[in-house]
């Protein structure tokens, strides 16, 4: 009888503690910029609605967003990104799926922030590549509670094309910075 | 008679020009004033996104929608801006971000309590999300 009553505790806390293992954000932000230096103003758009999961116990990390959410500071420059540049009404979504690389090093139960790799596919205006990332991950009371990268991504990668008309006042590369701030996920 | 027409065509170069110069700074439009596209509760506009995702994004995707429903979360982030959550269908709600000067507003909002938002309709991840929003009746 005590063995049972032990396999079933047992059997309970691994449960747990593996429903534990993910955390979860609705609220990510992202922030892209693709201004030069004989770019007339700042070409910038920032999303606060990108959706992530991290699973601590395998390093997996996905992530996704709405092309539409990204909000800029001229009216025209968010048509103009929407209609010309991304496509957002055939390609509505951007997402990444993939894995903390070194995941191993990051110690769940040793608060700090950590450095990190994250590497994985990115499909972005209907086209899919690989991507890698560096990037930090902070660990706060055996959660993971943030994660940060910055990272570039060549538009052309992802056929986003530049009117020759204004070549040299887009970017080429994006500069994209991720800051998500995770929640532990109810478990189900 | 030609200095006439000279005059005529600068008057509408000059004009054209200043259009071109308005519509490039003009800034970001507020949703405040503008006519809803749409009016539905919270919970309908996320069931139409979970029934048929396709043709949800092409009625609601960039229009301005106003959906009534109840707050079930309200969180800060670092930078002091809000995010709403509206209650929908099951685990799905919809997310709402306000614009700049709507966030004064948005923040007397309390959990549990019904309201009217009205914003740009963006598509749907785990919650529908809505950007440039404003409180239109906070029913107090």
């Amino acid at each position: 009888m005590k063995k049972i009553l032990f396999v079933i505790a047992l059997a309970v806390t691994t449960t747990a503690t593996f429903g534990q293992g993910r955390f979860l954000t609705k609220n990510g932000k992202i922030y892209f910029d693709c201004t030069t230096p004989s770019s007339p103003e700042k070409i910038d758009g920032t999303n606060d609605k990108a959706t992530s999961v991290i699973d601590a116990s395998t390093g997996a990390i996905e992530f996704a967003l709405l092309m539409k959410a990204f909000v800029f500071e001229k009216s025209l420059m968010q048509e103009h990104f929407n209609e010309n540049y991304v496509e957002s009404d055939k390609f509505p979504k951007a997402t990444f799926k993939g894995n903390i690389t070194n995941m191993s090093s990051i110690n769940l139960s040793k608060d700090g922030t950590y450095p990190a790799t994250v590497k994985g596919q990115m499909t972005l205006h209907g086209e899919t590549k690989e991507v890698t990332a560096p990037g930090t991950i902070t660990v706060k009371g055996g959660a993971i509670t943030a994660a940060k990268s910055e990272f570039k991504l060549l538009l052309s990668d992802f056929k986003v094309e530049i009117p020759s008309v204004v070549a040299d006042k887009v970017a080429k590369e994006a500069k994209i910075s991720v800051d998500l701030t995770f929640q532990p996920m109810a478990a189900k | 008679m030609k200095k006439k027409i000279f005059l005529a065509l600068s008057i509408m170069i000059i004009a054209g020009v200043s259009y071109g110069i308005y519509l490039f700074n003009k800034p970001h439009q507020s949703v405040s004033k503008a006519e809803p596209d749409f009016q539905l509760p919270s919970t309908s506009i996320v069931s139409e996104y979970e029934k048929d995702e396709n043709s949800a994004n092409q009625k609601f995707n960039g229009k301005v929608v106003e959906v009534t429903g109840i707050v079930a979360e309200k969180t800060k982030d670092e930078q002091g801006k809000l995010n709403v959550t509206l209650q929908g269908e099951d685990i799905a709600g919809i997310g709402c971000v306000f614009e700049p000067a709507a966030q004064l507003k948005a923040a007397t909002l309390a959990e549990g309590q019904e309201v009217k938002i009205k914003g740009i309709c963006t598509g749907i991840l785990m919650d529908v999300v809505m950007v440039d929003c404003v409180v239109v009746d906070n029913n107090q």
